[in-house]
């Protein structure tokens, strides 16, 4: 089971994890990702996301992939917030449910930084000051810009 | 279920028409739907529109369409999506298809 879904009102966890459980099971990772009220020394009021959702769900779909290749875990969601978001607020919410904890926690890990590197989602961040900004992913905004295998495949130089 | 925010979504835009040609060139003229996200939405002012040009291809398509909304993002910036998958910006264009232009991302 894999399952990724864009939403646009709050996420609650409880909705979802029963979805994960399975006898098998011994464990499950989450991660929970929240609206900070600061980001690189600026007071953050608030958030805006912004999704493609066709994209999103076929590239979420190669990533649940890759993270059941790598790490032969077996069940894995995700649900992204999109809209307007408040400090405190949850913007992301990844899980991992599988056998044993080892390969849960490494690929909760791996589904939620390839999430924020490869989805097409955007962040507009709200300042204090008024102002607002949208924001790159650092890796992104590094050079080193996320790449789907396809594009690895056809050779692609990092954009 | 899977519902991006109703003015980013894909469903039912009412593109504009527009051409991006000043000058006549030797490419044959194609007509693209073209999306915009994000910073490039807010600068272009719209989600979606479709556009007549003579665009062989999708960099050469942005690199236009920069001139006319003065696009901050330079192409090496923007990536491309046609018809709803990744591709390479020198994919030659062809009449119907949808080009996405996606600035960088910033999910989580």
């Amino acid at each position: 089971m894999t399952e990724f879904r864009i939403v646009d009102s709050p996420i609650n966890p409880q909705n979802y994890r029963l979805t994960l459980s399975d006898e098998r099971f011994g464990a499950c990772v989450e991660f929970e990702g929240w609206v900070r009220s600061e980001n690189l020394g600026r007071k953050v009021t608030g958030l805006t996301y912004e999704a493609w959702g066709p994209l999103c769900q076929a590239e979420a779909q190669v990533i649940f992939e890759e993270a059941r290749e790598r790490f032969q875990v077996s069940r894995i969601m995700a649900v992204h917030r999109t809209g307007e978001l408040k400090v405190g607020e949850t913007a992301v919410w990844v899980a991992v449910a599988s056998p044993h904890r080892k390969e849960a926690f490494a690929a909760c890990a791996f589904v939620i930084d390839e999430i924020k590197h490869r989805l097409p989602i955007w962040k507009k961040e709200h300042y204090a000051d008024g102002t607002q900004e949208w924001v790159a992913c650092h890796r992104c905004s590094a050079g080193s810009a996320a790449q789907t295998q396809d594009e690895r495949g056809a050779g692609l130089s990092p954009s | 279920m899977n519902q991006a925010k109703a003015k980013g979504s894909l469903e039912q835009p009412k593109p504009e028409r527009a051409g991006v040609t000043s000058q006549p060139t030797a490419d044959p003229l194609v007509e693209v739907t073209v999306r915009y996200f994000a910073a490039l939405k807010e600068q272009a002012g719209r989600d979606a529109e479709w556009v007549t040009g003579a665009s062989p291809d999708a960099r050469v398509l942005y690199a236009q369409l920069k001139k006319r909304y003065q696009f901050d993002l330079e192409m090496e910036q923007v990536r491309i999506a046609i018809d709803g998958a990744f591709a390479r910006p020198e994919t030659p264009l062809r009449s119907g298809q949808e080009i996405a232009f996606l600035p960088p991302v910033s999910g989580g």
